[in-house]
């Protein structure tokens, strides 16, 4: 069985770069990218397109590169390293990552590159080490966290307990910061799910953790927790990362690494043991391949399928040719709003603008609508298939959708494929 | 004791099965029709014979949704609806496996037993399990196969020690996760399996657990992959299917005294308790530990309204009558020791006599009153699937639902699969209103709203809100259906 696992490290390897590209393959056909958070960055970097499915790969490739000269410098063995590298690859936020360019794709790299240039004993290294940490930093404060985590853990590695120390006392003055200021400070992405649907891919999380790999990383934990206190700056980071992956959406990403640590703990203890019935052991492993197969397929298959669609790409062509103003949507639709019609939504996820947008599409009031509308400077209303059956309202008689054929208030510009584009006429 | 030939043994089943299949086919033909949910399976068998794909997007159920089941039992029927037709099979296939635990229950009844005649009576008994022949008999149910697969997986379980039956398990591993999500039933049994070896210190190997965890690791895979979606629009509740609050108590009913002894026979049910009690304390054995966990595990999820009370006392039945094979053996090992040896025969008369009387009789009662669905009412969707055309919608009682969306024509307001059915809760609520409000305006507002174009009036029902100016009568036989002419659907329509 051990055999097995380790000789087809090729196939699977291939396997697995096959896996990371297919979101992207399977929406070759496609002009647009799936979902709307990529739009954002999208924008942010001002990329096209194209180079934007091209440079998550590069990055994506730097970081198995670096994640497994860290695991060679730190002396792991071998066959831990092949399944430690086999489980990022068949990781859902790694994938994410390597299908989407956001600023978590450098980061990961810059942390890696870090890390892998502490772990070398010329100091000149390390001094290269300090400036590529610090330099995590532009990218917000949140970024700096993971890397004095690494940091204090290669203390502990080179038994320099006072450095390590010192280094705690900085996370925890950065947790503090992270915990309660990060949403105010720099746009972060939220998420408000249960903690389950958080976190598990199957559940329905956005960026999840398959849930067998969650599962795996669980016993992986448990099995890791003879060698406590040599781990703890690692249980530490990830069960903070946790807890910030909770509320925040991309720490997963920098959590998922941990996870693959643990996953690859559990996995190597499966691939060792010493089955009584070995083709159980050989089925329980391919089923877990099967497995990770299985997640990895699901996430391709809603990224491929995921908005916006072709009929919104109309519906938007539509609305960037009428004259601009303020457009009312849902915020997660604002990026593509801006995108496409370069016209400025009126809530983004980053300013919801909840307690307004609810009164706004569930009021029947007509006078206290069209002053709010009149208010915020909002002209035109974008409404989709999705808003209109269950997301905002359940039937034609309900709120905003029940006041919009007035025809004092309303202009109805755009009506196919269920996405309605309304002109609001203030007085 | 004479001991009894191998090839006797097998004809003596054989004959058993034969009785079996004999009881339960004379009942089953009673009537051509089935029980009112069937016709969902009947309807998905049809769809693969078709068109080789079962249907998972259905434009008729509740006016259009999603499908979510496991659909290989659909396929071992329409495999067979290619020699004998699908009402045949239906009828016949799902009694024959239903029919096939006597088998089975015997294989395990001789290992635990080690007696041939003790085994022997058993099959027989439990070939007479009354909740379990009326909860087989004419519904297609894929419980038919997956109560005796749950008792094979289990005695290829209990001969963990040689490699073909550790190859069957795993054959079953992959297998009954996909017929029916009740094999996470069986999940539980292990569990509690191996909590008891730990509590009582029994032999305890290394196969076991990894059989176990393989068992558990491949069932959970597989039912999430399949139910995900449920998953993710239900949550937790899938457990309940989405059964709205109002008829779950149907479904998911509390376990009483009474419903054990109607559904089990009070002879195998007070026997079996008496015989897991000498078992559980006084005489530790594993397989009957084994037996004793599965008996736990459903108990526990009956009282917990967890499944449902047909399979759970369809399982509890067949489990108790298992035990009931070792009461069997001890009872004639101790009889042939005493004095009253030469009683032995009349001790089995009258056991029999008593085996008779509390299995065999409620399960010829269970087996005469299993619900099908009425000639008037299969007749009259019959003629509406005849004279309508594709944009015909009919408003039912919900138990109808399935028998209206089965000739592939009429599509329904609401019918018994609730898993992802769009809001069912108010769905009943309106049915309910459109066969008691005495006010006619309210009435065609819900119809209008579920684009209803006729409704279905049954047998003894009164309206009184219906008039010859909103409702024309086209079918009045024992049950009525009205065309709705007045609403915005029928202006549509015209």
């Amino acid at each position: 069985m051990k055999s097995l696992a380790y000789k087809n490290k090729i196939i699977l390897y291939f396997f697995a770069v096959f896996v990371l590209l297919s979101p992207t393959i399977l929406r070759l056909n496609t002009k647009t990218i799936g979902g709307s958070i990529p739009y954002y960055y999208l924008q942010k970097f001002g990329l096209n397109p194209a180079a934007y499915k091209i440079l998550p790969f590069l990055f994506a490739a730097g970081i198995i590169f670096l994640f497994y000269l860290n695991m060679r410098s730190m002396r792991l063995k071998q066959d831990y390293i092949y399944i430690s590298i086999f489980l990022l690859m068949f990781s859902i936020p790694f994938i994410y990552i390597c299908t989407y360019f956001t600023e978590h794709s450098i980061l990961l790299f810059l942390i890696l590159l870090g890390f892998y240039l502490f772990q070398k004993k010329k100091p000149i290294f390390h001094i290269l080490g300090s400036i590529v940490f610090l330099s995590t930093a532009i990218f917000g404060v949140f970024a700096v966290l993971i890397p004095i985590f690494l940091l204090a853990y290669s203390f502990t590695l080179k038994k320099k307990k006072n450095y390590a120390i010192i280094v705690s006392g900085i996370i925890l003055v950065y947790l503090f910061y992270n915990w309660f200021y990060l949403g105010k400070v720099s746009p972060t992405f939220l998420v408000d799910q249960p903690i389950l649907r958080n976190f598990i891919l199957e559940f329905g999380a956005h960026i999840g953790l398959g849930i067998t790999m969650f599962i795996l990383a669980f016993f992986g934990f448990l099995l890791t927790w003879k060698y406590k206190f040599k781990l703890i700056y690692i249980y530490l980071a990830t069960i903070i990362l946790f807890a910030l992956s909770a509320r925040y959406l991309f720490f997963i990403v920098y959590l998922n690494i941990f996870i693959v640590f643990f996953a690859a703990h559990a996995s190597r203890e499966l691939v060792e043991k010493k089955w009584d019935l070995k083709f159980i052991g050989l089925l329980a492993i391919i089923a877990l391949i099967c497995s990770f197969l299985f997640s990895a397929v699901s996430f391709a298959d809603r990224e491929a399928e995921a908005p916006p669609t072709l009929e919104m790409l109309r519906s938007f062509e539509s609305l960037a040719r009428e004259p601009g103003g303020i457009v009312l949507t849902l915020p997660e639709y604002s990026f593509w709003i801006e995108y496409y019609t370069n016209t400025e939504p009126f809530s983004t996820p980053f300013a919801p603008e909840d307690e307004i947008l609810d009164i706004i599409f569930q009021s029947r009031n007509l006078k206290q609508t069209s002053e709010l509308l009149s208010q915020h400077h909002i002209k035109y209303i974008w409404i989709d298939d999705s808003m209109k059956t269950g997301k905002i309202w359940s039937s034609r008689d309900q709120g905003l959708l029940h006041l919009l054929p007035s025809k004092i208030h309303f202009k109805n510009n755009y009506n196919k494929n269920h996405i309605e584009i309304w002109e609001f006429i203030s007085d | 004791m004479r001991k009894i030939k191998k090839k006797t043994v097998w004809f003596l089943l054989i004959l058993v099965f034969l009785a079996v299949l004999a009881f339960r086919l004379y009942f089953a033909f009673q009537s051509n029709n089935f029980s009112p949910d069937a016709y969902f399976d009947l309807r998905q068998i049809n769809a693969i014979t078709d068109t080789r794909l079962p249907i998972y997007h259905d434009t008729l159920s509740y006016g259009g949704r999603d499908f979510l089941f496991l659909p290989v039992f659909h396929y071992i029927l329409a495999g067979f609806s290619f020699f004998i037709p699908i009402s045949l099979a239906g009828k016949i296939l799902p009694n024959i496996f239903a029919a096939a635990l006597i088998f089975i229950v015997y294989l395990i009844s001789k290992h635990i037993t080690k007696n041939t005649g003790a085994s022997l009576f058993t099959a027989l008994i439990s070939g007479f399990i009354p909740i379990y022949i009326s909860s087989t008999l004419n519904t297609v149910s894929p419980h038919s196969l997956q109560i005796p697969l749950i008792f094979l997986a289990l005695y290829t379980f209990m001969r963990q020690n040689q490699k073909r039956f550790v190859i069957f398990f795993v054959i079953l591993t992959f297998l009954l996760p996909l017929i029916h999500l009740s094999s996470l039933i069986l999940i539980f049994a292990f569990f509690i399996y191996t909590f008891l070896a730990y509590l009582e210190r029994f032999q305890y190997k290394a196969r076991t657990l990894e059989l176990v965890l393989f068992f558990t690791f491949i069932t959970l895979w597989i039912s999430l992959l399949v139910y995900k979606d449920a998953f993710l629009v239900h949550g937790p509740s899938l457990i309940w299917q989405n059964i709205p609050a109002s008829v779950l108590t149907q479904y998911f009913q509390q376990i009483t005294f009474v419903h054990a002894i109607s559904g089990i026979g009070i002879f195998p049910l007070i026997i079996g308790c008496y015989v897991l009690y000498k078992y559980m304390f006084q005489e530790k054995r594993k397989d009957v530990y084994l037996l004793t966990s599965l008996a736990i595990s459903v108990a526990l999820l009956l009282w917990l309204k967890l499944i449902t009370l047909n399979l759970g006392l369809s399982i509890l039945g067949i489990v108790l009558i298992l035990l009931f094979g070792l009461f069997y053996k001890i009872f004639f090992d101790y009889i042939n020791k005493t004095r009253a040896a030469r009683l032995a025969s009349v001790s089995f008369l009258v056991i029999v006599l008593i085996f008779l009387v509390t299995s065999i009789i409620p399960s010829i009662i269970f087996a005469a009153t299993t619900e099908t669905a009425n000639y008037a009412e299969t007749d009259a969707i019959a003629w509406l699937n005849e004279e309508s055309g594709k944009q015909t919608s009919l408003l039912a009682p919900i138990r109808l639902g399935h028998i209206i969306t089965y000739g592939n024509k009429i599509r329904n307001v609401a019918d018994t699969n609730f898993l992802m059915a769009p809001i069912p809760e108010q769905r009943l609520i309106d049915i309910n209103t459109v066969y008691s409000t005495p006010i006619e305006i309210e009435a065609i507002e819900i119809m209008d709203n579920y684009d209803v174009t006729h409704l279905y009036v049954p047998e003894g029902v009164e309206i009184k809100y219906i008039t010859d100016a909103c409702f024309d009568l086209v079918y009045d036989e024992k049950v009525k259906i009205y065309e709705l002419e007045c609403g915005t659907v029928t202006k549509r329509r015209k």
